[in-house]
């Protein structure tokens, strides 16, 4: 679809990559007022530049790039600020999507996760991203995509079990 | 763990994060294009353009003429958006910006840098009108048009740079010098201010110089947070402007310090010598090039580089566009750091370069907002004739040789051109107005003049590079106001450079070099057909002209000898040219001082020089060295007088060195300046002030510090 307004354009993007903006975000930033700066800034961007995207795809990627810059920024501040790598635990109200839930354990050992590891997990299950295109998105060696993605999974499969036998 | 179903309740949950709808409209509010309202002055004028060329075409068909003079100065595009700049810059025309302003040289901060150097005072300076006692100034080109120095005084009280901090002696009574203050500036690990020059008025004093910053420790977090296990780096980026660690492209690990570099003046209230107050702080991005002063309206013009590294390294997307655009500061009207809009910046589009030229100016006296002036070029000499600022870049551009061949016959491989660009400066607002361009390259401040509504300039051309000096060749050009050449001489004294230059009025007076020192009167004063009046040939050459008076020329130079077929430099000479018959000049004085070896930084430098024809006195800063010996024999200042037919004598010579050490030179005692104030001689170095009968040329007074 061609926008000849900009206004017009920004709208549909607001509408139509907001949620995906602000989970990929959520699973970078882990704390919901990170996450909403990181969903106002990409836009805000988005609305100084925007580039001729040749197709949808071209158009998600861009702003997933965009997404992962802005948050790391962000996490970046804060990490200056505090000298601290966040909030440990993540397991409270601004972070659990639904507190009530019980299939929420894997949501958290997913944001447990170091910030390479949880971003690789997050393109590819939940965007469903193949490795070849998160390398591109990354911009790193599909091999170390592969590398992170396959020692996730192990550290999940750790800590899921460990969570088992607590249980 | 590996099979996607088991994602699922990660899938699940996630799906429950969701953006409520009054987030998203609170995002579409801030991101609604609004209209903006614009009050700089090019998207103005890009206004009153239209309105000129609407005018035009009615106007024409009835044959009146079209006035080009406005028209020219709209023609100019701006960058607009962060991505026209990387695409201009994607596609850059000169391989000059790279080279010269590459982003190592961010480390050439801390030391004092030169000013470029620029022409055309009277020459004699002395005292300005008031109730202090007679005394010198800076030596500087153009009368009315001051230019920062290490040191300035008002008759009582010396202001002098010394290591990085000023010192402020009181030197009232020349036999009691004293310490007033000094102000220190600290050095921090992530920022620092190094002041290499200053400016004084009545009651301000205004420090120029370098602060460099680290922006945050992130190069430090980046290396501990990503380095361990990661084996490529790449996706990490940062809005703020800081260091990249980048492997991909250069092997081994390379380190950007991407501190900022900002040019800034420091005005500091002295009305109370013994307690100096800080005012006002006034930065701008980039490297210094220089500085001028114009009543109260003071002018920086810095170099920033833009990193265009970035653009390799990453996509646009991941870069921070503020990061990209010039920056500045004023605390008169808040702390915080501001921005020129890719709107504001003009740009030429058969020169791009990859740095921004950046004026800022303001008036020391008043709070208004600084002005600041950005266009995407660059600057290695400045001249400023008090309403015009001329900011020159020169670039070369190697031709394909056979094709030259063939097409011109002239073998010509090389376009050495100066490119000139054009400033009114009006109440401390720097406006760009047009841009020229001449063949050759100019050696100082001095190789420039405008004069009677035309802007003239002395260049040396060569189209072959630097490195066959023996096809150097001298040009005059005179251009108009809109820059366009109207008349030329060319190929002025093959073989050699220019050494020297100075415009008086009518008269350009140039020195060539390469065995022997031809000085060259040119008249100007029909300007579309500059004419050679005469010239002279002697076996030495000068680097500074000073005028003496209307018929006389002072020149400062090097002596040199011919050793096996070798031209080597042999002391320092000073000449008295007389230029009363403009067809036959001659050299009616010469002094030699001092043997191979001998040094002084007036040579390059002509603020070291100090002058006055009433006083009779020709001083400089002179390191003496006799028959190449490694140590000098006198490292001081030397004093001379000047009698039209008696020739140059000898006054005195001053010195800081202990007398009784003369086998190692301690480099905190070497003279930098000399003054006078009423009947002393006021000489400075690093680690000194010491105050000299003019008379007796008996020290008085001296004080450590």
């Amino acid at each position: 679809m061609i926008y000849t307004e900009k206004r017009k354009y920004l709208n549909y993007l607001v509408e139509e990559y907001s949620d995906m903006v602000y989970r990929l975000a959520m699973a970078r930033t882990k704390e919901k007022e990170n996450a909403e700066d990181v969903y106002q800034e990409v836009f805000l961007r988005l609305s100084k530049k925007i580039p001729n995207f040749e197709s949808t795809e071209h158009e998600k990627a861009w702003i997933i790039r965009v997404t992962i810059n802005c948050s790391k920024n962000i996490l970046s501040s804060k990490h200056l600020k505090h000298n601290v790598e966040l909030k440990e635990n993540i397991y409270d109200d601004n972070t659990v999507p639904d507190k009530n839930d019980e299939a929420n354990d894997l949501y958290c050992v997913v944001l447990d996760l170091p910030l390479k590891y949880r971003t690789v997990i997050h393109l590819f299950y939940y965007e469903g991203y193949k490795i070849e295109e998160i390398s591109k998105i990354l911009k790193t060696k599909e091999n170390t995509v592969k590398s992170w993605l396959s020692r996730a999974r192990e550290r999940i499969k750790t800590k899921m079990e460990e969570g088992a036998k607590n249980e | 763990m590996n099979k996607k179903g088991e994602f699922d309740k990660y899938i699940k949950s996630m799906n429950k994060v969701e953006v409520g709808d009054k987030m998203k409209k609170d995002v579409l509010n801030k991101i609604r294009p609004k209209q903006k309202t614009r009050y700089n002055w090019f998207p103005r004028l890009g206004a009153a353009t239209v309105v000129v060329a609407l005018m035009l075409a009615i106007i024409l068909p009835l044959g009146m003429e079209r006035n080009t003079e406005e028209g020219q100065l709209a023609v100019l595009p701006t960058i607009d958006s962060f991505e026209n700049l990387q695409a201009l810059l994607g596609h850059e025309g000169s391989d000059f910006g790279r080279s010269r302003f590459n982003d190592d040289h961010i480390f050439a901060i801390g030391g004092p840098m030169d000013d470029a150097v620029v022409s055309e005072s009277d020459g004699i300076r002395s005292s300005r009108e008031s109730t202090t006692p007679d005394h010198s100034t800076t030596n500087i080109q153009v009368e009315g048009v001051d230019e920062a120095d290490i040191v300035k005084t008002d008759g009582n009280y010396i202001y002098y740079i010394s290591n990085s901090r000023i010192v402020i002696i009181d030197a009232s009574d020349p036999k009691n010098l004293r310490i007033a203050s000094q102000i220190e500036y600290e050095w921090r690990e992530t920022e620092s201010f190094s002041p290499f020059n200053i400016y004084l008025t009545n009651d301000k004093l205004v420090v120029i110089g370098t602060r460099w910053e680290e922006r945050g420790d992130n190069y430090w977090l980046d290396l501990e947070t990503f380095t361990p296990e990661v084996d490529v780096i790449s996706t990490r980026e940062d809005s703020v402007e800081l260091t990249i660690v980048e492997e991909p492209i250069h092997r081994g690990r390379r380190h950007w310090w991407g501190g900022n570099v900002y040019t800034v003046a420091r005005v500091y209230d002295i009305r109370n010598r013994d307690n100096v107050r800080l005012e006002r702080v006034v930065e701008v991005e980039g490297e210094h090039l220089t500085s001028r002063m114009i009543g109260d309206n003071l002018y920086l013009v810095a170099n920033q580089n833009i990193r265009t590294y970035r653009f390799d390294i990453y996509p646009i997307y991941e870069l921070s566009e503020d990061a990209f655009k010039p920056s500045y500061r004023d605390t008169a009207v808040g702390e915080g750091i501001r921005r020129v809009d890719f709107s504001y910046i003009s740009y030429f589009p058969d020169s791009i370069s990859n740095s921004y030229l950046n004026i800022i100016g303001f008036n020391i006296n008043n709070n208004e907002k600084a002005n600041v002036e950005s266009i995407l070029g660059g600057g290695d000499i400045v001249y400023c004739s008090g309403n015009n600022l001329y900011v020159t870049r020169t670039t070369f551009e190697h031709r394909d040789s056979i094709v030259a061949e063939i097409v011109t016959g002239d073998g010509r491989r090389m376009d050495m051109r100066t490119h000139i660009y054009k400033f009114a400066l009006n109440n401390s607002e720097a406006t760009f107005i047009t841009s020229g361009a001449v063949p050759g390259r100019l050696l100082n401040q001095f190789s420039m003049g405008e004069y009677n509504g035309y802007f003239r300039v002395v260049t040396t051309d060569n189209d072959r590079g630097w490195w066959s000096p023996e096809h150097d060749m001298n040009n005059v050009y005179v251009l108009d106001m809109n820059l366009d050449i109207v008349g030329r001489v060319e190929g002025l004294a093959p073989g050699e450079s220019i050494f020297a230059a100075r415009f008086m009025g009518d008269r350009i007076y140039m020195i060539t070099f390469v065995e022997i020192d031809p000085l060259f009167v040119i008249d100007v004063s029909d300007p579309r057909n500059p004419i050679v009046l005469g010239e002279l040939k002697i076996p030495w050459f000068s680097t500074y002209l000073h005028p003496y008076d209307e018929n006389h020329l002072l020149g400062i130079g090097e002596d040199v000898e011919l050793v096996n077929g070798w031209v080597l430099t042999n002391g320092i000479k000073l000449t008295l040219f007389d230029v009363t018959d403009e067809s036959n000049p001659t050299a009616r004085h010469y002094e030699k001082i001092g043997g191979r070896g001998t040094h002084s930084e007036v040579l390059h430098n002509h603020r070291a020089f100090l002058f006055s024809k009433e006083r009779d006195i020709i001083a400089f800063p002179i390191t003496i060295t006799e028959d190449w010996r490694w140590e000098p024999t006198f490292v001081g200042v030397v004093v001379y007088g000047l009698d039209l037919d008696g020739g140059f004598t000898l006054r005195g010579k001053i010195t800081h060195m202990p007398s009784n050490n003369r086998s190692w030179v301690d480099w905190d005692r070497e003279i930098q300046r000399i003054l006078y104030i009423g009947d002393s001689l006021i000489t400075v170095s690093r680690g000194m002030v010491m105050s000299t009968d003019i008379n007796t040329m008996q020290e008085i007074d001296s004080l450590e510090f």
